[in-house]
């Protein structure tokens, strides 16, 4: 890989800092569980492809060198890897998940200053999450982010793990958003949130989720929601499609740390991969070398036409987990037609029926060239409907080198007219509640909070849907394709 | 008559790399090139980026050649790490603002002083660079660039350079090498980024050399089932290296070392009238007819061309027609030379050309000089650069494409924060509209 010999040391100076970094801040339990599977798979890809283990550029983006007896960070250069430090936050108002992470395999990563925990949670109340610890925790996580922000050489972009339908994760994982909004305007915020599916189990999660995604959509510049459900039916596909002898075998790079077979893996594991590897495959061009980059912030300016529809649904093809658990798809065609599938989707939704604003698409692999993906693309693109200022919506991004264990991988970050079926979705469950006023006291008694935050929270989401249904009022004219989703009363 | 070679971008830089690589093998042979493109051993290039990892693996494969004369990637490139994003406003604008502060990189004068300091912007670096090269070559005459239409970096910066460029050194020729990115789309902003860039060129270059991703693509993948982006580079390096290097019927006799002209004659001929000045390029090699025997290969060379010239002219929807042309016959033996008369006037049916032009093909023929090895051939090429309407229907389509994002708005914001508003567009829009004009009324 980024192999640097004796000469080019004459050079150090121009070879330094090459690469621009990132920072993960992971809030609330979700949160933490998806960040924890990313660092393990993060490591072990940069285990994977540096051999050497010098501390170069790539590591760089996610993790700092660090000297062992106190926390002064080294060069990139040539250096052995002494110690890596993530450049994540982890914040939890209840110790018991945070702990968890420490006590594994992964602890080492961390260091306390990065830790922000409370003992007694957030009962499910984005009010509690969003005013009261936010106001509480404002200035030590603003510290932290500031420290973490100021031991990197060029920072890029912060990405934000957390749920929507839970109270920490909704509520200070936005607050945390908003205050890196302000603090720092020109780094690119992404947020992963996880919605929850119809059949959550959290009552309050319509209402979290709403008054949720009005601050995303004031303060992200991207999201890529995700949703339960969809993860669920990934995992079984996967499952089914394993041959029966996968599940003794001990896993190289197995899912967890320390299990051996599949079944034992905690709960969430496989799920959490998936998100973990949509989080990899996006940084990838920015991490290592290609013949066609796409940084983080080419995703920002090329999928966002309007400011406020910054919603992209991403989907992964092929399907997998970890090194040897997965669908190995026979055909690089057969692989792009899926990406495209319903099935393949992080969130429930049916891209193909609804209308593309623009979309990206980033090949990792060795053997995938150029003519490859534009002989997808030209096919694909007779399928799919994209708005008819943006035929040519594309975003192509080609990186060398592929995950661990696959040969190769496609990711797609669509900005689809879909996520509004989801929005609209979530506002009846949202109406359901708010119509009987149910529960509505527990958000109210929180200082702070008001009560006409419900109702612009719901006016801000029936805006975005409003914009991408006259999206598609106006270009829906022609193509058989566009057909509006059919529902099952 | 010696020129600066400017690389911009992801796009510019990884062309470098393939053109240099070859430039490099040939100039082993060929003193010529070599005293064309190196002043003593510094090639007379320089690399511009605002990322650092195109570079940097640039130079890696570099430093695995090891003949002389070679190329120094690093001491002859300036990376910022201010991303561009596929945004030509954050090229155009926010590049040349951007301090380096520590990153800065090593710019040498002769006496091994550094010319910049910390605060220096971008700007201020890349033009003391810029004259660190021109102090380096004796006559120089102008610049030579090369940079992707569809990005950030590359447009952006690259129209930027040659506004500047225009006004630092008015007399030099700029001689603009762009390369289009695929119409099926490789970035949804690419329209607005062909659109500004091509606008700020048409004011400021004296020649613009299209390269077509499309086109390039469609010619490898006769032959080829996967065609990789370095093959693609490749075609167009080869292209590059048979239009700018020294011929011999260029060459003085008295005295016969090259004057490097070629570039410049190329824009004198082909691009005669200020408001007309793209150029379209297409090559063809001998390297898949090995088993044509010699006397025969230049028709081949020429019919395959005329083939391949005529099935585009079909295909496109407006009646074509060609200003001037230049065509360029490489390793031409003694033995088996080719047939001018027959060479212009197939040229002239293709293309047909413009009749208040007198002379409207110009032939540059390059002698093969070294003796080829027992059983090798001398390989031949053909190259013709054409001014033709073909150029105004692209010219069009992009500019359709924009119009229609324009009026729905679409991305609008991230171009207004970075310093490009309304009338910057409506101004670009008007320009390319007068191009296709002109172009409709030769």
């Amino acid at each position: 890989m980024n192999d640097v010999n004796s000469e080019s040391m004459n050079n150090s100076l121009q070879m330094l800092h090459a690469m621009t970094q990132s920072i993960v801040i992971q809030v609330g339990q979700c949160g933490n569980q998806i960040g924890c599977r990313f660092w393990d798979l993060c490591l072990h890809e940069h285990a994977f492809y540096n051999e050497k283990g010098i501390y170069d550029d790539a590591v760089s983006s996610f993790f700092r060198n660090t000297d062992h007896a106190c926390d002064i960070p080294t060069k990139i250069g040539t250096n052995q890897i002494k110690n890596l430090k993530a450049r994540a936050i982890l914040v939890d108002m209840e110790e018991g998940v945070i702990n968890e992470l420490l006590d594994g395999d992964l602890g080492e990563i961390f260091d306390n200053k990065q830790l922000i925990t409370d003992v007694s949670g957030s009962g499910n109340n984005w009010a509690t999450g969003n005013k009261e610890y936010g106001t509480r925790y404002k200035e030590k996580i603003l510290d932290q982010v500031r420290k973490a922000a100021e031991l990197c050489d060029c920072l890029q972009c912060f990405f934000v793990l957390h749920s929507m339908g839970g109270g920490t994760g909704s509520g200070l994982g936005t607050a945390i958003l908003s205050l890196l909004a302000d603090e720092f305007p020109y780094v690119y915020r992404f947020v992963i949130p996880v919605y929850p599916s119809g059949d959550d189990d959290v009552i309050t999660s319509p209402y979290n989720s709403v008054l949720a995604t009005n601050e995303l959509t004031e303060h992200a510049d991207c999201v890529l929601p995700i949703n339960n459900q969809s993860l669920i039916n990934m995992c079984a596909k996967i499952q089914q499609a394993l041959p029966q002898k996968k599940f003794s075998k001990s896993a190289g790079g197995s899912v967890s740390s320390g299990s051996k077979r599949i079944g034992s893996d905690k709960p969430f594991d496989q799920m959490n991969n998936i998100v973990a590897n949509v989080m990899l495959n996006m940084t990838s061009s920015a991490r290592f070398e290609g013949s066609l980059n796409v940084d983080l912030n080419e995703i920002a300016m090329n999928l966002v036409p309007y400011p406020k529809l910054h919603y992209l649904v991403s989907s992964i093809s092929p399907l997998y987990v970890s090194k040897d658990v997965g669908l190995y798809a026979r055909r690089l065609d057969q692989a792009f037609n899926d990406l495209f599938s319903k099935d393949h989707q992080l969130m429930v939704s049916d891209p193909q029926r609804s209308l593309y604003l623009a979309c990206a698409l980033m090949v990792r692999g060795k053997n995938v060239q150029v003519s490859d993906v534009r002989h997808n693309i030209s096919r694909l693109s007779s399928n799919l409907c994209f708005v008819n200022w943006n035929h040519e919506g594309w975003k192509t991004g080609l990186c060398n080198i592929p995950p661990v264990g696959q040969q190769y991988s496609l990711l797609a970050l669509a900005n689809n007219t879909c996520i509004r079926h989801a929005f609209t979705d979530l506002r009846t469950r949202f109406s359901k509640l708010y119509s009987r006023k149910a529960h509505l006291h527990h958000y109210e008694k929180v200082d702070g909070f008001d009560r006409n935050l419900f109702s612009e929270s719901l006016s801000s989401l029936d805006n975005i849907v409003a914009q991408y249904e006259e999206l598609e009022h106006k270009s829906g004219s022609g193509t058989p394709q566009c057909l509006p989703r059919i529902k099952v009363l | 008559m010696s020129a600066v070679y400017l690389h911009v971008g992801q796009c510019g830089i990884q062309i470098g790399q393939e053109l240099w690589t070859k430039a490099i093998l040939r100039a082993q042979e060929d003193v010529d090139l070599k005293q064309v493109l190196w002043s003593g051993e510094s090639p007379r290039c320089l690399f511009i980026d605002g990322e650092r990892k195109v570079i940097q693996k640039f130079s890696h494969e570099m430093k695995k050649i090891k003949h002389k004369p070679s190329v120094d990637v690093l001491s002859n490139s300036i990376r910022c790490r201010k991303g561009c994003g596929a945004n030509w406003s954050v090229g155009y604008h926010g590049l040349a603002q951007h301090t380096f502060g520590k990153d800065l990189p090593k710019i040498k004068a002769g006496y091994g002083q550094y010319l910049v300091d910390f605060d220096s912007s971008m700007l201020d670096v890349c033009m003391e660079a810029i004259r660190v090269k021109i102090e380096s070559c004796d006559s120089f005459s102008g610049f030579i660039g090369f940079h992707g239409l569809g990005g950030g970096t590359g447009s952006g910066w690259g129209s930027r350079l040659c506004s500047e460029l225009c006004d630092l050194y008015p007399t030099a020729y700029r001689l603009w090498n762009v390369i289009n990115p695929h119409s099926t789309g490789e970035s949804p902003t690419q329209h607005y980024n062909q659109i500004l860039s091509l606008s700020k060129l048409q004011e400021n270059a004296d020649g613009i050399v299209l390269f077509e991703n499309d086109h390039i693509l469609d010619t490898l993948a006769k032959h080829c089932t996967t065609v990789s982006l370095k093959d693609m580079n490749n075609l167009i390096a080869d292209t590059i290296l048979s239009i700018y290097s020294p011929v011999s019927s260029l060459t003085p006799k008295v005295g016969g070392l090259s004057i490097g002209i070629e570039p410049w004659e190329l824009i004198r001929s082909v691009a005669p009238l200020p408001a007309r000045k793209l150029i379209q390029p297409r090559y063809v090699d001998d390297a898949q007819f090995s088993k044509t025997p010699a006397p025969l290969i230049w028709n081949k060379l020429l019919k395959t061309l005329t083939g391949r010239l005529r099935t585009e002219i079909h295909a496109s929807a407006s009646k074509s027609s060609c200003v001037s042309a230049v065509c360029v016959c490489r390793g031409v033996e003694k033995e088996f030379s080719p047939n001018l008369h027959h060479l212009a006037t197939q040229l002239k049916q293709t293309y047909s050309c413009v009749d208040w032009n007198p002379y409207p093909l110009d032939v540059w023929i390059d002698e093969a000089k070294k003796i080829p090895a027992k059983g090798k051939r001398r390989s031949k090429s053909l190259t013709v650069c054409a001014n033709v309407t073909a150029s105004a229907d692209y010219c069009q389509r992009v500019l359709e494409k924009s119009k229609l994002m324009f009026n729905n708005k679409a991305y609008l914001h991230w171009y207004n924060r970075h310093g490009t508003e309304e009338n910057d567009f409506i101004a670009a829009f008007t320009t390319i509209e007068t191009i296709i004009k002109e172009y409709k009324e030769t």
